[in-house]
């Protein structure tokens, strides 16, 4: 059982590694996204408030949408393939 | 230079390749003429050949299952069946007792043809003694059957759709990290520059006040 404690460690190393990578991608991208949005002016006149503001509650909207949650795929993904292959092979 | 960046280029590529042609699974069909289980004093080759079953100790010697097969048009081709566990490649293959009994069970003759895809990893090479890893079998129907390598189209995607985010991600840091951080120095660099024209001047103005040269 040694082997799966090592594959364990590594591989929610590696998982995290991949997961931090593509949080911090993924919030650029909406944080770019939301400053296009607001220096084209293409936000209703009410909300328009200053700059930050608009980028920083956009930022926040993000931290609790459905978006931001799907990115835990990235461990749920490799860890429900690695466990359907060892099913299937207990299987056959 | 050329010569070299190519050269470089394509041993690179051979080795992609030659690792993604050993490791991927592939199909053959072939038909069963016998298993064997023999003992192996594994040694330069141990590359090449799976860990210990699981649960068992590590040794460079072990009894490893074999299955001799016989391709349709008359080759010869064996196969070793061994776990690899949690290990590399993760085919994560802990059945290699019930693969050996389906071989048996499998076994035909060549007056009664029974043909099964054998799916498996690795290289056979009579040089080194290396085997293909028999990874699981199915009885097929003739010899002549198509099979889809979904695995291998799947796996493909996934890597090819990493190479494609990890690019994307490195484009979105360069635009968003190091481009403004290089437009920043570079600011910092030309107001330094400003600043030594100025004590340049100065300096001058000191100077040509001292010596009254204009």
């Amino acid at each position: 059982m040694i082997g799966l404690l090592r594959l364990a460690v590594f591989g929610l190393a590696v998982l995290t590694v991949v997961y931090w990578l593509a949080l911090v991608y993924a919030r650029s991208v909406r944080r770019e996204r939301l400053e296009k949005e607001y220096d084209e002016g293409s936000i209703d006149g009410d909300v328009k408030g200053h700059r930050d503001d608009y980028i920083a509650q956009g930022m926040a909207d993000y931290e609790h949408g459905l978006k931001r949650k799907l990115l835990w795929l990235v461990y749920i993904l490799p860890i429900g393939t690695v466990l359907v292959l060892v099913w299937l092979n207990f299987e056959g | 230079m050329r010569y070299v960046k190519w050269s470089l280029a394509g041993l690179v590529a051979l080795l992609l390749f030659g690792f993604f042609h050993y490791t991927l699974p592939q199909h053959d069909i072939v038909r069963i003429v016998g298993t064997e289980n023999r003992r192996m004093d594994i040694g330069e080759n141990s590359w090449f050949f799976a860990a210990p079953d699981v649960g068992t100790a590590a040794s460079t010697s072990r009894d490893i299952f074999f299955i001799n097969a016989v391709y349709p048009d008359g080759g010869t081709m064996e196969y070793r069946n061994e776990d690899t566990g949690w290990g590399w490649p993760p085919y994560f293959k802990m059945d290699s007792f019930s693969v050996a009994t389906a071989a048996k069970e499998l076994v035909s003759t060549k007056a009664n043809p029974v043909w099964v895809s054998v799916t498996h990893y690795g290289w056979r090479n009579q040089l080194f003694t290396i085997f293909p890893n028999a990874v699981s079998l199915r009885q097929v129907d003739g010899p002549d059957v198509t099979i889809i390598p979904w695995a291998n189209i799947v796996i493909l995607t996934v890597l090819l759709f990493a190479l494609f985010m990890i690019r994307r991600m490195w484009l979105q840091f360069r635009e968003r990290s190091i481009d403004p951080a290089m437009i920043d120095m570079q600011q910092s660099i030309d107001d330094l520059d400003d600043r030594a024209d100025r004590m340049g001047d100065r300096a001058r103005g000191f100077f040509g006040r001292m010596f009254k040269r204009r």
